[in-house]
């Protein structure tokens, strides 16, 4: 179940619903979409509308902030609000809500030069695909909803490697999967302009052996040996080792490759995302293309609605996601999934917790080298002064400690609290809303 | 007294369900409790996924729904228990149900302590088997039972007296019951298995705080508490000498008794192997004990490395000092399948409780357990010193964990220095 001496788990998949079912937009679009314009308390972006604007699909609504990338229409219509609204990460962000009118008008033509399906990247010069990527309000997609400008413009020149992420190792979630298997010349297109925007000559693509038929697809558009993306499979682990920051690295999504290839070739902004709906509480898990800031609610009816009751609703991967509890919050860019849990898929989870055996398999799967049972002793006691001496902070909350814990002790709960008691009150709002799903 | 009292509800007499805005009087005795400390006993309930009770501002999403009063999230009440309630939602499908809220991870092992305890008795069992239908007879496997019933009912005795939360199903103190009986000549009589079930549940672990806080292991420390009846202890009798109950109460020289006089046993390696030998209870048969180990490893219940540097460091010394002028193979041989040297390394030293948690941690206790061994069965006054040195040993884990733990941070600081 996990392995010897590296940390990290192997949790049984769950992909088997989803896995295979080719990503499809939704039959039923929303008929209201909420846009957060801002991470909630962060400084908020001006909204560039008000109620009862007319707004077509890619229009702008809110320019980008330090942090926070700019927000465009998902769909055409009308401005219902611009309001805080729930947000699937907690608390309430400015949103505007759009009511829409059904057709998708899309925009007349992007705010940046399009540039012709057949121009290679070179083409382009790496500061205007920065350009490119910040004007469509483009975003890592890793969870965090950092804006990828921002990031390339950090990495130009001092990136000597790209490697672009295409595992996902946490169970049911298939989003990235079918991204590539479905879209593999958008993927790799995709990859060839982050090069070009970092002036690198090659680049890794990490993917899952498990990941199969994405991997077929991507193999086909690629030279067996000596092409310029190599091709690199993993065995499914969570979390990923590869994917942990490297000085000197540049790291990126292949949802953020195939963005920016939608930004350069097709003039688009960032206004869907393919979200994977799965647990066996929905009736038709299936891989959806979402307009961003479609309602939970309407995800789960494009789903086939219940089909037992969801115990958990999480929004993102059952290993990081959190817990849902107003099916009106709206999908953002950086949601995975959205996993509809039933108690028998939960069953182990909501044991209560009993006595720490002091086992030390939490030690074992740490990747970060912690020793989460003592962490959790002195959360639980009260000794706030003995977690920075353990380096709480160096935590990345990936839930592997608590994941294997014959106690079922809530760690991952426990490690949250201390890190927020020791960030204090001043940091305790940037830790709210550092943490997506 | 407070505390217990909190222990006591573990958390399941809370109401369960989430206190609408307008129960606000129900709700309010149970914020009041909740401002109280943190290291209220995090029991949890049954079927319940939130997490322990907290102080109210260091719940994970003390932020409520500011704008969307639609589901009430109170501000008072940081950590929903069992359900929220969806009151008014648009959509069709049935929208309405409860949802519960937790922190991530959402998906967690199949195990349980349960299980790990269980898989403990299981891989005890071949030894068990045949120390009772073959080396000891029946009375191997009274002993073995009294001393299981005896450790779970003191467990529940206690539990029960000091309303605690009920442990004894969990089948840890089985597990010590089982393990102090193979530690016993199987001559010995009920009164004295009794008295080390009761001290060692009772006094080393239970009186520690139970389950996960004793720093002895229990059925060790047992074992040395009936040293004080010496008579009893050295008694062992010989195997195939037993008559329906009864056993030949005449002692036999155990193996360990001539290497520790510095010569040879007269066992033949091979009867040394199948356990064709005296000694205590559980200990003889070197094969059945391996074969235990074997069934622990696969189900990854315990980890080879406590095993591994403990009977290296006892094979390393063995033939780096051989005794009485044997030879280094044959001393060695004898030193690692003689006394209780393979039931410790496999199932004592590897107690959860009582090892450190570190990788190198374990090393370092297996290394220790193992140098202790050989210094205590070459220099001590009596023949057997594994029990002694994994004690030892114990006393020294959470010392050895807090400077593993040290040197680990250390070098972490140093290589991000370097970076």
């Amino acid at each position: 179940m996990f392995s010897i001496f590296s940390g990290g788990i192997r949790p049984a998949q769950r992909k088997k619903a989803t896995g295979q079912l080719p990503f499809r937009p939704m039959e039923q679009p929303p008929a209201q979409v909420v846009l957060p314009l801002a991470g909630a308390g962060t400084a908020s972006a001006v909204p560039l509308v008000v109620p009862g604007d007319r707004v077509r699909a890619g229009q702008k609504l809110a320019d980008a902030v330090p942090g926070q990338a700019a927000v465009h229409a998902s769909v055409s219509g009308t401005v219902a609000a611009v309001e805080p609204r729930q947000q699937i990460r907690g608390g309430a962000a400015l949103s505007a809500v759009i009511d829409s009118d059904g057709t998708n008008t899309p925009v007349a033509s992007p705010a940046w030069r399009r540039v012709d399906k057949d121009a290679s990247p070179a083409s382009l010069r790496p500061g205007e695909l920065a350009d490119i990527a910040a004007q469509a309000g483009l975003t890592a997609m890793d969870g965090t909803g950092r804006p990828l400008s921002q990031l390339l413009r950090d990495a130009m020149g001092k990136a000597d490697a790209l490697l672009i992420d295409g595992t996902e190792s946490e169970p049911y979630v298939t989003s990235r999967r079918r991204l590539m298997a479905d879209r593999p010349e958008a993927v790799l297109g995709g990859v060839r302009l982050l090069m070009q925007a970092l002036s690198l000559p090659r680049a890794t693509l990490a993917l899952e052996g498990s990941q199969y038929d994405a991997v077929a697809a991507l193999r086909s558009y690629l030279p067996l040996r000596g092409g310029d993306i190599e091709l690199r499979l993993l065995r499914s682990r969570y979390p990923q080792p590869l994917t942990f920051h490297q000085e000197g690295r540049a790291l990126f999504t292949v949802c953020s490759a195939a963005a920016l290839w939608d930004a350069v070739y097709r003039g688009q902004a960032l206004t869907h995302r393919i979200i994977t709906v799965a647990g066996s509480a929905v009736a038709r898990p299936a891989n959806l293309l979402v307009p961003i800031g479609t309602p939970v609610s309407d995800l789960i009816r494009e789903a086939g609605g219940w089909k037992e009751e969801p115990v958990r609703l999480v929004a993102g991967g059952p290993m990081t996601g959190k817990a849902q509890f107003d099916l009106t919050a709206p999908v953002t860019g950086e949601t995975r999934a959205l996993l509809a849990l039933s108690a028998a898929d939960l069953y182990p989870s909501i044991r209560p917790e009993s006595p720490c055996l002091r086992c030390g398999r939490c030690v074992e799967v740490c990747p970060a080298g912690l020793a989460p049972l003592f962490l959790h002793l002195y959360v639980r006691s009260g000794q706030w002064e003995a977690l920075e001496r353990e380096q709480i902070s160096a935590c990345t909350e990936c839930g592997a400690c608590a994941y294997v814990c014959p106690a079922h002790l809530r760690l991952v709960h426990s490690i949250r609290v201390g890190k927020r008691r020791l960030s204090g009150a001043a940091g305790r709002r940037e830790a709210d809303h550092e943490e997506e799903a | 007294m407070k505390k217990k009292r909190k222990n006591r509800s573990g958390g399941q007499q809370r109401p369960q369900h989430a206190p609408q805005a307008k129960q606000n009087e129900t709700f309010q005795p149970q914020a009041a409790e909740q401002i109280s400390p943190v290291e209220k006993q995090p029991s949890g309930l049954a079927g319940q996924p939130a997490p322990a009770p907290l102080p109210r501002d260091e719940a994970p999403r003390a932020e409520a729904p500011q704008v969307n009063p639609a589901p009430v999230q109170p501000q008072t009440a940081p950590l929903l228990p069992k359900a929220e309630k969806q009151p008014k939602l648009s959509s069709s499908a049935g929208l309405g149900t409860p949802l519960t809220l937790a922190s991530a991870p959402h998906l967690t092992t199949r195990d349980t302590t349960r299980t790990l305890m269980l898989d403990v008795l299981i891989a005890l069992m071949p030894a068990l088997l045949f120390s009772g239908c073959y080396f000891f007879g029946p009375r191997a496997f009274l002993v073995s039972l009294v001393s299981a019933a005896g450790c779970v009912g003191f467990e529940a005795l206690f539990c029960l007296l000091t309303r605690r939360r009920q442990t004894a199903g969990d089948l840890s103190a089985a597990v010590t019951g089982v393990l102090l009986a193979f530690t016993l000549p199987a001559g010995v009589p009920y009164w004295a298995v009794l008295l080390g079930d009761f001290f060692a549940i009772v006094v080393v672990k239970q009186l520690f705080g139970g389950l996960g806080k004793n720093f002895l292991n229990p059925a060790l420390a047992g074992r040395a508490f009936l040293f004080s009846f010496p008579a009893v202890m050295t008694a062992f009798p010989a195997v195939r000498s037993w008559e329906g109950l009864s056993i030949d109460a005449q002692s036999a020289a155990t193996p360990m008794a001539a290497l520790h006089a510095g010569s040879l046993p007269s066992a033949s390696l091979l009867e040394m192997f199948t356990g064709v030998r005296s000694g205590a209870l559980g200990e003889v048969s070197a094969a059945l004990l391996l074969l235990g180990g074997l069934y622990l490893l696969v189900r990854r219940v315990i980890k080879l490395r406590i095993p591994l540097s403990f009977l290296g460091t006892v094979a390393v010394l063995s033939w780096c000092f051989p005794q009485g002028g044997n030879s280094s193979l044959d001393w060695t041989l004898y030193s690692l399948m003689g006394g209780g040297l393979l039931l410790a390394a496999l199932f004592m030293a590897t107690d959860f409780t009582t090892s450190p948690v570190t990788f190198w941690g374990q090393v370092v206790y297996g290394v220790g357990c193992g140098a202790l061994t050989v210094f205590l069965r070459t220099f001590g006054s009596y023949p057997e010193g594994v029990g002694f040195a994994v004690l030892m040993m114990n006393l020294l884990a959470w010392l050895i964990d807090r400077a593993s733990l040290a040197l680990r941070r250390a070098w972490r600081q140093r290589k991000e220095a370097r970076a």
